[in-house]
């Protein structure tokens, strides 16, 4: 995972380098509220390098990230290039369930 | 009457005789599995099964009124079955034996027939196909293989073609010890003898399966490109890059690809999802006029995290020297101006210095999965030589700490340390290999100079205290051509020799 891009908090919460401290609170806790419920458009989050999965610690962390006014500066500097969309470039494929089976071997049964 | 053609009762003592021959065949070999009451009473509860279909596939021709045909049939279904396991061994363990679990007669039965397989060490062959009856298997499937001696007994046989060690790691993973069954797969996928071609090509397409079960695309990618050309390995690389948007070739390559390799059937749905991927559209660069060197630098940065295993070491090198350039004035002050909008209280230098740290663990991910060597005379800038130190650093020591865990003398190891000690020197030549990668010429020639006389006195006693001829051929035959290659002041004579003599 890229330090850089896809744990920058801004590219994570979704926000402007020129956000305020309140509304990145209040949109890190709208993102964790939202992942709780399992809605589908917050599973992903938009990075320089395409989109990339959100989990609640992703979020937490970088919600810590933006109160501490030292690292802010630094990821600010960061996020100098634009998020691209979810369809602007490709995502690495999930892992293959079942890649060994495909070619004839057989994970072992529970016994 | 027709029926007193069908010769069944020479059938039945041909079988009977068959299993009591399979029982004298494997002690002959020096084998530990004999034709227990486990096997035999598998084989007939199969051969009760087989008769009473047949049975009523007779008590049928009766009904339907062709009584007098029914001896005929049932004679001929037999003849029918004798014929098709005589003959098709392959199909039989394939789709009937390995998918019930049935470990012992399966076994037997490979063991039995193996002139009619393609593999070219049977007794390991026999072993591979028990251990997909072990998979299948729901009894506790390391005591079994254990009681079996199944790494007793390939240890025993010849292991010239290296399926002995493809034996051994599919029987480590049918036992769920996928960690040691990665070790000996990838002891197998580097050994260089020529004799080797078909075990490597076998240990190669697990190695690739497995990475991609974990997700490891770069790993895929790293696999592939070593793979021959027409390995389905290789295709599962060409269809990954694809897919993450790097088209080092074209479709139409791709698609040629698809038609020539084996296997492509399992690989469809991915070909097709990357036939249909489209190229990623980049980042958008800075205009020629616009000289911000921190924007310079997260173009190439993306650039080259983007670009993952295929990166090149002049596009590192030059997205290192952008974030050197990232250093000055202008940075300072657009910090200065935050720091004191943000009412942070970190001092600008300081922040400066955390802005180019930040970069560090990129660059250092990138080199431990870039597959191009380390080109002899490239410009390093400092951040890319710091980063390519701390890591060569830290292979080093894990390389070393592995070769000083090799064995150079005492007692030999009992009987099945074999796949022990292949899966020892796989992991020494993986940990080589990573170093290498990183590494020039020289510095490559000033390792191996410390430790060639730790792996020579280890090849040596390997073959004189443990018999393990093979293993001390592929050490001695790698020292040699490694030490020639790089020009290493080593014992060159007897290295030569010793290779001449356990090959």
């Amino acid at each position: 995972m890229s330090g850089v891009f896809e744990q920058n908090p801004f590219y994570v919460l979704g926000l402007a380098t020129g956000a305020t401290a309140l509304e990145a609170e209040r949109q890190g806790q709208k993102l964790l509220g939202m992942l709780e419920l399992g809605v589908a458009a917050s599973r992903t989050y938009a990075t320089p390098l395409g989109p990339r999965e959100l989990n609640t610690d992703l979020v937490r962390q970088a919600m810590a990230d933006l109160r501490d006014p030292d690292r802010r500066v630094i990821f600010e500097a960061l996020a100098g290039l634009p998020a691209t969309d979810a369809t602007a470039a490709p995502t690495a494929p999930p892992a293959w369930e079942g890649a060994l089976a495909a070619f004839g071997w057989r994970r072992p049964s529970s016994p | 009457m027709e029926a007193a053609i069908v010769p069944i009762g020479p059938i039945l003592l041909a079988l009977v005789w068959a299993f009591r021959a399979a029982g004298g065949s494997s002690t002959a070999a020096g084998a530990s599995v004999r034709l227990s009451r486990g096997t035999a009473v598998d084989a007939w509860i199969i051969f009760a099964m087989v008769l009473r279909g047949l049975a009523a596939l007779a008590a049928t021709a009766a009904v339907a009124g062709l009584m007098s045909e029914a001896p005929t049939y049932l004679g001929s279904g037999i003849a029918l079955i004798v014929v098709s396991v005589l003959l098709f061994p392959g199909a039989i363990v394939d789709r009937v034996l390995a998918p019930l679990g049935l470990v012992r007669l399966t076994f037997w039965y490979s063991r039995m027939l193996c002139p009619f397989r393609t593999i070219s060490d049977p007794l390991a062959g026999a072993v591979i196909d028990a251990s997909r009856a072990l998979r299948r298997s729901r009894v506790d499937r390391s005591a079994t293989a254990a009681a079996l001696g199944f790494e007793r007994l390939t240890w025993r046989g010849p292991i010239a073609s290296g399926w002995a060690l493809i034996a051994w790691a599919e029987l480590a993973d049918a036992c769920g010890d996928t960690p040691r069954a990665r070790q000996i797969f990838e002891a197998a996928a580097r050994a260089g003898d020529w004799r080797w071609a078909a075990a490597r090509r076998h240990a190669r397409l697990w190695m690739a399966a497995d990475a991609a079960e974990r997700g490891d695309w770069e790993r895929v990618i790293a696999l592939g490109r070593a793979a021959p050309w027409r390995h389905q390995a290789r295709l599962m690389a060409h269809v990954v890059e694809a897919t993450l948007g790097r088209p080092r070739r074209g479709r139409a390559r791709l698609v040629a690809r698809s038609i020539v390799t084996p296997s492509r059937r399992v690989l469809l749905p991915w070909i097709l999802r990357a036939l249909a991927a489209t190229p990623p559209a980049g980042v958008e660069a800075s205009p020629s006029g616009d000289a911000d060197p921190l924007r310079q630098a997260l173009v190439l940065h993306a650039e080259a995290v983007r670009a993952g295993a295929s990166v090149r070491w002049s596009q590192l090198a030059a997205l290192a020297l952008a974030w050197e350039r990232v250093a000055s004035p202008a940075t300072d002050a657009m910090l200065g101006r935050r720091i004191a909008v943000l009412g942070a209280r970190i001092d600008p230098g300081v922040a400066r210095d955390a802005l180019l740290a930040e970069p560090r663990e990129d660059v250092s991910r990138l080199m431990g999965m870039i597959a191009e060597p380390l080109p002899s005379g490239l410009v390093e800038p400092p951040l890319l030589r710091s980063v390519r130190h701390d890591t060569c650093d830290a292979r080093l020591s894990a390389l070393e700490s592995l070769i000083g865990r090799l064995q150079v003398g005492g007692s030999p190891l009992p009987p099945p340390s074999s796949p022990d000690a292949w899966a020892a020197w796989g992991a020494v030549r993986a940990a080589y290999e990573s170093l290498a990668q990183l590494s020039a010429p020289a510095e490559l020639a000033w390792v191996l100079q410390r430790g060639w006389g730790h792996l020579c006195n280890h090849a040596a006693w390997i073959a004189n205290a443990c018999g393990e001829g093979a293993l001390a051929h592929d050490i001695f035959a790698w020292l040699y051509a490694e030490c020639r290659r790089l020009g290493v002041p080593a014992d060159m004579k007897l290295l030569k020799e010793n290779a001449r003599v356990t090959g």
